[in-house]
């Protein structure tokens, strides 16, 4: 949920009056950051990634799987025995956070892999390592797992132990105790906002998959669209777990460069990690968490939304907090202007006084954008800082605009350059395959600068791909506006897109595209790799390769056929109590290696020690 | 071009460029990976070689025609410590240049091979020298040996005198071979000053080579890998080149050897350039 501060934050009728201070001084905040570092070079490769986990627990008599509140206890020991550890001198190798979520952690790598290539396979290790130090403050019935969401989050029944009321005065959802909620005052504070801001409860609604003999959905609620299933709070969306991979870029061009390449494939990886195909115990028909995100942390008032005239806010906004990014950044010869054709809304003013003090037009338009936004925590105490040497007030805008990437540019006062944050992917059960994406985007950087890649095509259609991308079974049977002459070419060549398959798209069409993966593989044999590394990235780029020809399953297209095919299951669309716990139990032997699933992994090893 | 300009030469080099960006629908074409580099390298010749009407450079007094490539990117690099240079060595089927034993490795390719690298790109030293030579294929288990006969080991320990002299001089920073065994390095070992640091594996995606993994730790080599075909210029590609192009030489030149060059920018991983 990003970087926000600690202290008493004001309710939203006091906190938006703040706004515009907060904005002020953010904007300072990042022209005094972007003068003293927009000269650094020569930073090295490092990225870093992190994954969001789920601690539940097995009712093993009433056959009934539950998210845990322990998790927020666990979190607890973890942070002490980490402390601990620092203290001592002694080596860290995870650390962690909480998340928005009760039930859930969030770990990272303590310190940041690379700079060679080599480091890729200490991504693995670290994950594995992670859920052991984790394992280790579990009761017997207790797991971890990384899949996007809870399939029975929200269902009626007990979902999440110890059990707590519905419709608390905090979320005021009809599907959720407030409990589900991380207490921690920051995240009261992030949903009321939301809520308040935008004048109602958030709508989340996403279509069900009909089955032979699915209910029509309808709740007696205005909010709640036929045919859908319908949530009602942001607990829904930022309680899912999410795979993320920040990247250190050389200078603030190749940052630059990389921000928008990457986002443009968003789309592509997301389609290929969907893991999320279950909603509130109902198949829908998606599989992947993003709209879910992108509806429940939408803070924009109707006026905003364009369902009323403007009277109190300043624009019409179409897009929300939570989308793919509106502009592209990259400084660069292959860029041209005519590939921003969406006109999102931006602070002129804001826009000007970043001109005015020597930002170039892209990138002071993609600030304006970011900050059209109002800050969502606001600490009274917290309000002065000193430009030159806090990024608080900048973070607050920046870490709430949820973008498919993120431009990051170096703390104040540190070491750490510019950077790319890749944030769309789906958390997949097993770390062999969450470390196998992680691979993939990190050598996916590497033949953008390598080749001088060119992925540029009009942000509208990276908005097109995005719907696209979470359909049910986008992967195999959806098409994808891709640029075909991906070899960067100055003399001015039309530009070629084409709607292609992600199979083309990675792995090629056997005629003039060579995909992805095919570019990948020359790339590794112009370095020189040690061959246990090779041998390593090659059964990662293997998996990928699969994946993406419909050899093997997504992780929801698998999820899709357990439901399907259990003993179990009505055809009516319902994931009931004992088709969870039957599913939970399945996806914790897959990622401990012990059952053998070749339609999802084919015959890769999973070893978890 | 008239024959007179060309009447002294006698060797020929020929310039690929960067093939890095040299990227277009030919380069990726065959899925086949034994034949990638192997194509992509003919048709980078074939283009430098097209176009030697129009730019070549002739070293009468040596005997050497030069023939660039078209795609003219400024080579020399700057800031040299930034940049981490790997050259890997072919010594041809048909390199050697003398009738009477035709497995001699001339030691001469090296310090000429060398030195033209030097000159394209504007530097004194190479990080890593790595030398294949010809038909050595890497088998664990060392159950053939066939390849490596008395005459030619003796060959190959010339060569390796030569890189030593090259490495004394500061020109060369780290030592490599291509394709040896356990059994292949014992044997070198014994009779060698400067160990190789650097074995280099045609990667096949099996199994991992473990007697040969374990060799190296025990030795402080590395073992990398590479996907190079064992003839990686078949004297008869070069000569349909040399007819395709039109090339003004009439009598037959036949290919001694290949540098491949690779130019790493240290702690990024990026390649800056290849050829």
């Amino acid at each position: 949920m990003g970087l926000i501060t600690e202290g008493k934050p004001l309710p939203w009728e006091q906190a938006k009056k703040y706004a515009d201070h907060i904005r002020d001084h953010g904007i300072n905040q990042f022209l005094s950051i972007y003068n003293k570092t927009k000269d650094r070079e020569k930073d090295c490769l490092l990225w870093g990634d992190e994954i969001e986990y789920m601690i539940i627990t097995y009712d093993d008599e009433a056959k009934n799987v539950k998210l845990s509140l322990r998790a927020l206890d666990i979190l607890n020991e973890l942070q002490k025995e980490e402390e601990e550890a620092s203290r001592k001198g002694e080596e860290v190798d995870a650390s962690w956070q909480p998340e928005f979520a009760a039930y859930m952690i969030e770990g990272i790598p303590s310190n940041p892999y690379g700079n060679t290539l080599k480091s890729l396979l200490r991504v693995e290790q670290n994950m594995k390592l992670r859920k052991k130090i984790v394992s280790k403050h579990l009761c017997p019935n207790e797991s971890i797992i990384s899949i996007p969401n809870f399939p029975r989050l929200g269902c009626p029944g007990q979902f999440l132990v110890p059990r707590h009321e519905l419709f608390g005065p905090k979320l005021k959802s009809l599907f959720l105790p407030d409990e589900a909620m991380n207490p921690h005052i920051k995240f009261g504070a992030m949903n009321d906002a939301i809520k308040d801001r935008r004048g109602s409860k958030v709508a989340v609604n996403i279509p069900i998959f009909h089955d032979k003999k699915s209910p029509n959905l309808f709740l007696e609620c205005e909010d709640a669209l036929p045919d859908h299933i319908y949530m009602d709070s942001l607990a829904f969306g930022a309680g899912c777990c999410c795979l993320q991979t920040t990247i250190q870029a050389c200078n603030i061009g190749e940052a630059r460069k990389l921000y928008d390449q990457l986002a443009v494939l968003s789309p592509i990886m997301m389609a290929l990690t969907a893991a999320t195909p279950i909603w509130r115990g109902y198949l829908s028909d998606m599989d992947s968490r993003w709209l879910a995100l992108v509806e429940s942390t939408d803070d924009r008032t109707k006026e905003e939304r364009g369902l009323e005239p403007l009277k109190n806010d300043r624009f019409v906004i179409n897009k929300p907090r939570f989308d793919s990014i509106a502009y592209y950044i990259a400084d660069d010869k292959t860029f041209k202007t005519e590939y921003n054709d969406q006109n999102t809304v931006y602070d002129q003013n804001i826009y000007k006084r970043l001109i005015d003090n020597g930002v170039d037009e892209l990138l002071a338009r993609h600030m304006s954008y970011l900050f059209i936004r109002d800050p969502l925590f606001v600490v009274e105490d917290s309000l002065d800082q000193d430009d030159e040497s806090s990024s608080d007030h900048f973070e607050n805008i920046q870490t709430t605009n949820w973008q498919t990437v993120r431009f990051k540019p170096p703390p104040p006062n540190s070491d750490i350059g510019w950077r790319v944050e890749f944030r769309c992917m789906e958390a997949q059960i097993t770390d062999f395959e969450n470390a196998a994406f992680v691979a993939f985007i990190i050598l996916l950087t590497r033949i953008i600068v390598s080749y001088d890649l060119n992925f540029y095509i009009p942000i509208s259609k990276v908005d097109e791909n995005m719907i696209t991308a979470y359909k049910r079974d986008a992967l195999n049977t959806e098409k994808f506006w891709f640029r075909k002459n991906i070899f960067a070419n100055y003399d001015g060549a039309e530009d070629k897109f084409e709607q292609m398959t992600i199979n083309e798209i990675i792995n090629g069409d056997g005629k003039e595209f060579p995909g992805l993966i095919v570019i990948m593989f020359h790339y590794l044999e112009s370095i020189n790799l040690d061959i246990e590394t090779r041998y390593h990235l090659g059964n990662y780029l293997e998996f990928i390769c699969m994946r993406a020809s419909g050899k093997i399953q997504t992780t929801a297209t698998w999820i899709r056929n357990f439901v399907r095919s259990h003993p179990n299951y009505n055809h009516d669309s319902m994931v009931s109590q004992e088709i969870n716990y039957d599913l939970i139990k399945m996806l914790e032997k897959i990622q401990k290696g012990e059952v053998k699933v070749p339609e999802l992994l084919g015959e890769f090893k999973i070893q978890f020690n | 071009m008239s024959s007179p300009e060309f009447s002294n030469v006698n060797t020929v080099i020929v310039y690929t460029g960067n093939v890095m960006k040299q990227a277009n629908i030919n380069t990726f074409k065959d899925e086949a990976s034994f034949f990638i580099f192997q194509l992509k390298l003919a048709s980078c010749l074939e283009n430098s070689l097209k176009n030697v009407n129009s730019s070549y450079n002739i070293d009468q007094t040596r005997g050497i025609l030069e023939v660039p490539s078209p795609y003219d990117l400024s080579y020399k690099l700057k800031d040299r410590d930034d940049f981490e240079i790997t050259v890997k060595l072919f010594y041809l089927p048909s390199s050697s240049n003398s009738d009477d034993n035709p497995s001699t490795l001339p030691p001469s390719y090296i310090s000429q091979s060398l030195h033209h690298l030097f000159c394209l790109l504007g530097i004194t030293y190479v990080d890593s020298f790595i030398v294949y030579f010809n038909g050595l294929l890497f088998d664990d288990q060392d159950q053939d040996d066939s390849n490596l006969v008395m005459d030619d080991f003796e060959s190959l320990v010339e060569v390796w005198k030569e890189l030593e002299s090259q490495y004394r001089n500061d020109r060369i920073k780290k030592l490599g071979v291509s394709e040896f065994t356990k059994n292949r390095f014992e044997r070198f070992l014994d009779v060698v000053e400067i160990p190789p640091k650097i074995d280099q594996i045609n990667f096949k995606s099996c199994d991992l080579p473990n007697r040969m993994i374990n060799y190296a730790k025990e030795h402080d080599i590395e073992l990398l890998t590479h996907k190079d075909p064992a003839n990686i210029l078949p004297s008869a590609t070069f000569q349909k080149i040399l007819k395709d192009t039109k090339f003004p030489f009439t009598s037959k030149l036949l290919p001694r050897w290949v540098l491949k060059y690779s130019v790493l920018v240290k702690c990024r991983e990026v390649v800056a350039n290849k050829g």
